[in-house]
């Protein structure tokens, strides 16, 4: 990557040689399967195709979740990657540790967070786990819902031992007793259906805002030095989230979520608890509630101390190639312009 | 030992590198590894978020001190350091002079030995964890092994190599068990075993720091995890210097000890 980059600046045009992408990735049966629409985008291949024709590589680094965001921060700030598919707090991270981002396009609805409490420990809320042992992977975007759900009850992180442990070492440490609850994307639900603990809270009981939110950022050199490159790869991304707005193609979009690891009727109960149509899932449109979400993100991670400086959000959004895309590709209008997350 | 021949001297003959101590020569590389590395900072060659400046660096060692935050973690690591330590030596020395005293655990058991030893203790994590969880009792764990080993191959080899003549005089002496061992034995055994403990001091230090560093809820090594995540490099970079340093003042402090008992061979 190292040597793209090189070659980037050996080229003295304007193109680079390469544009690499990052992304969440799960090994399965010798491949790697990227997380949501990274996973179409590299299977349509379109995006590909249309680099090559500018002479331009794509390269797509897979970014497993036991390291995850904090190696794609690494990657941004040494302009090792160019785009993005990550969690909106690392990016904040990013921001206020001094690496430009622009958030070129929203991906969906957000992700519900779970709290787990594994068995043997008699707890119905966060109160009750006071003093105990919780499973928290430090910096990744469920710390936020997490930080939030404490507030809410008046607790403080040092009312509980914070174990800094990884999602993919959790269910272990649970089973082990090693921890007594954990904070976990939707591999909460593996953890109860494998009989190790049960959910006793989740982002779904809570204001719509307090979901998780990845999207497509780009690195801000990037983005304002190759605008018509961060077109293209918008515009890779609207395509898959066209296509997986489709009926027609619900079933592989939850076969492609289980992603090798997770039942996929953990998938389709967890799709089917959703207060909003399918095709809203993939929505890249920035509605008020995305900006909403960021401008709370960086509030709440500054007065929390988890960043040092004010990230400004407005500056961190750029619906530019999103709008474009839309047009383009005539789906003006296909995905609701406001709110869709229900009654919250 | 050194000063002896400087005395001989006339004076104004002395070489002006000696002028200074050898503490003062020993600050000349770190110093200027910190001034080309401020320099590197102010070029701009680097973005900053990537190469931060000592100066930053500096200041964020003295806001954790300040905040009792560095004092904490630090603290915790040493005590884990203590504890673990103490148990892997004293296994590792009950275990060397058995297997060097007896020859059937030798046989039986100085080939498993060498074949363990051979493992990296960073490899035993992943079981280790299984065994025992990310508790205390994990890391002492690996500080206990890390010490074991070198403690007892130092014990081993320090047992073996008493020349058997010493033994056949103490019999023909009829010298009591007692007095074989604390009069013979130990005073020929301690500067090898001194070493087998100084190696194994720092190299459990390491094995703790990354021990941490992957399962933990405090202690250095989860100061730097968490600054990672949390990109602040120049919390990660303290963590650096700071188990740097501790682990360099345990070596100084091991080797001093190592040559103050020992000083009766030079005598």
């Amino acid at each position: 990557m190292t040597g793209g980059l090189a070659a980037c600046h050996r080229s003295g045009a304007n193109a680079p040689q390469t544009v690499t992408l990052a992304s969440i990735a799960y090994p399965d049966q010798g491949h790697q399967v990227y997380n949501g629409l990274t996973g179409v985008v590299v299977r349509d291949g379109w995006l590909k195709g249309e680099l090559a024709k500018r002479g331009i590589a794509l390269a797509v680094t897979p970014v497993p979740t036991a390291v995850g965001a904090p190696l794609i921060n690494e990657g941004f700030s040494a302009k090792r990657i160019d785009f993005a598919s990550y969690g909106d707090f690392p990016a904040i991270i990013a921001v206020a540790g001094g690496v430009p981002l622009k958030l070129v396009a929203p991906l969906g609805q957000g992700q519900d967070v779970y709290l787990v409490v594994r068995n043997g420990i008699n707890a119905h809320s966060i109160a009750d786990l006071k003093g105990k042992r919780i499973a928290l992977h430090r910096g990744r975007p469920w710390e936020l819902p997490f930080s939030k759900l404490l507030d809410a009850n008046g607790l403080k992180p040092t009312d509980f031992t914070i174990v800094n442990i990884n999602p993919a070492a959790t269910p272990a440490a649970l089973a082990a007793g090693s921890v007594d609850a954990a904070v976990l994307l939707n591999d909460g639900l593996l953890v109860e259906k494998k009989g190790i603990g049960h959910v006793i809270w989740s982002t779904a009981q809570a204001p719509a805002d307090w979901k998780m939110r990845a999207e497509l950022f780009g690195r801000g050199g990037f983005v304002s030095e190759h605008p018509d490159l961060t077109q293209l790869v918008v515009d890779a991304y609207i395509r898959a989230a066209a296509w997986s707005a489709q009926d027609a193609n619900r079933e592989q979009v939850i076969q492609d979520a289980s992603r090798g690891f997770l039942p996929v009727d953990i998938i389709r109960k967890e799709y089917a608890s959703a207060t909003y149509p399918w095709r809203e899932r993939f929505s890249p449109i920035f509605r008020p509630d995305v900006g909403a979400h960021y401008h709370s993100v960086a509030a709440y991670a500054l007065a929390h101390g988890l960043v040092h400086d004010q990230v400004d959000a407005d500056a961190l959004l750029d619906d530019r190639f999103v709008a474009k895309a839309l047009k383009d590709q005539k789906l003006e209008g296909f995905w609701a312009a406001g709110s869709v997350s229900g009654t919250h | 030992m050194a000063t002896a021949p400087a005395s001989f001297l006339p004076s104004g003959s002395r070489r002006p590198g000696f002028k200074l101590g050898p503490l003062p020569q020993a600050l000349v590389p770190p110093l200027a590894l910190f001034a080309v590395w401020q320099l590197a900072c102010l070029t701009g060659l680097f973005p900053e978020q990537v190469l931060v400046p000592p100066s930053t660096v500096a200041r964020t060692l003295a806001r954790l001190a300040a905040s009792g935050e560095l004092e904490r973690d630090v603290g915790v690591s040493l005590r884990r350091l203590l504890v673990g330590f103490g148990a892997g030596a004293l296994t590792g020395l009950a275990f060397g002079a058995a297997t060097a005293l007896s020859r059937w655990t030798e046989a039986a058991l100085w080939p498993l030995f060498l074949l363990l030893w051979q493992v990296p203790v960073i490899a035993f994590l992943p079981v280790l964890v299984l065994f025992f969880g990310i508790d205390e009792t994990f890391k002492i764990t690996i500080v206990a092994l890390a010490t074991f080993f070198p403690v007892a191959l130092a014990t081993f080899d320090g047992i073996k190599s008493v020349p058997r003549a010493w033994f056949e005089v103490a019999q023909v002496y009829r010298t009591r068990l007692p007095d074989l061992l604390w009069r013979i034995l130990v005073p020929a055994t301690v500067p090898a075993i001194l070493t087998g403990l100084r190696v194994a001091i720092t190299r459990a230090w390491v094995v703790l720091v990354a021990g941490e560093l992957l399962a933990a809820d405090s202690g250095i090594g989860q100061l730097m995890e968490t600054g990672r995540q949390l990109f602040q490099i120049d919390v990660v970079l303290a963590g650096v210097i700071t188990s740097g340093v501790i682990g360099f003042l345990l070596d100084r402090c091991a080797r001093a000890l190592e040559a103050r008992a020992t000083r009766w061979k030079d005598a």
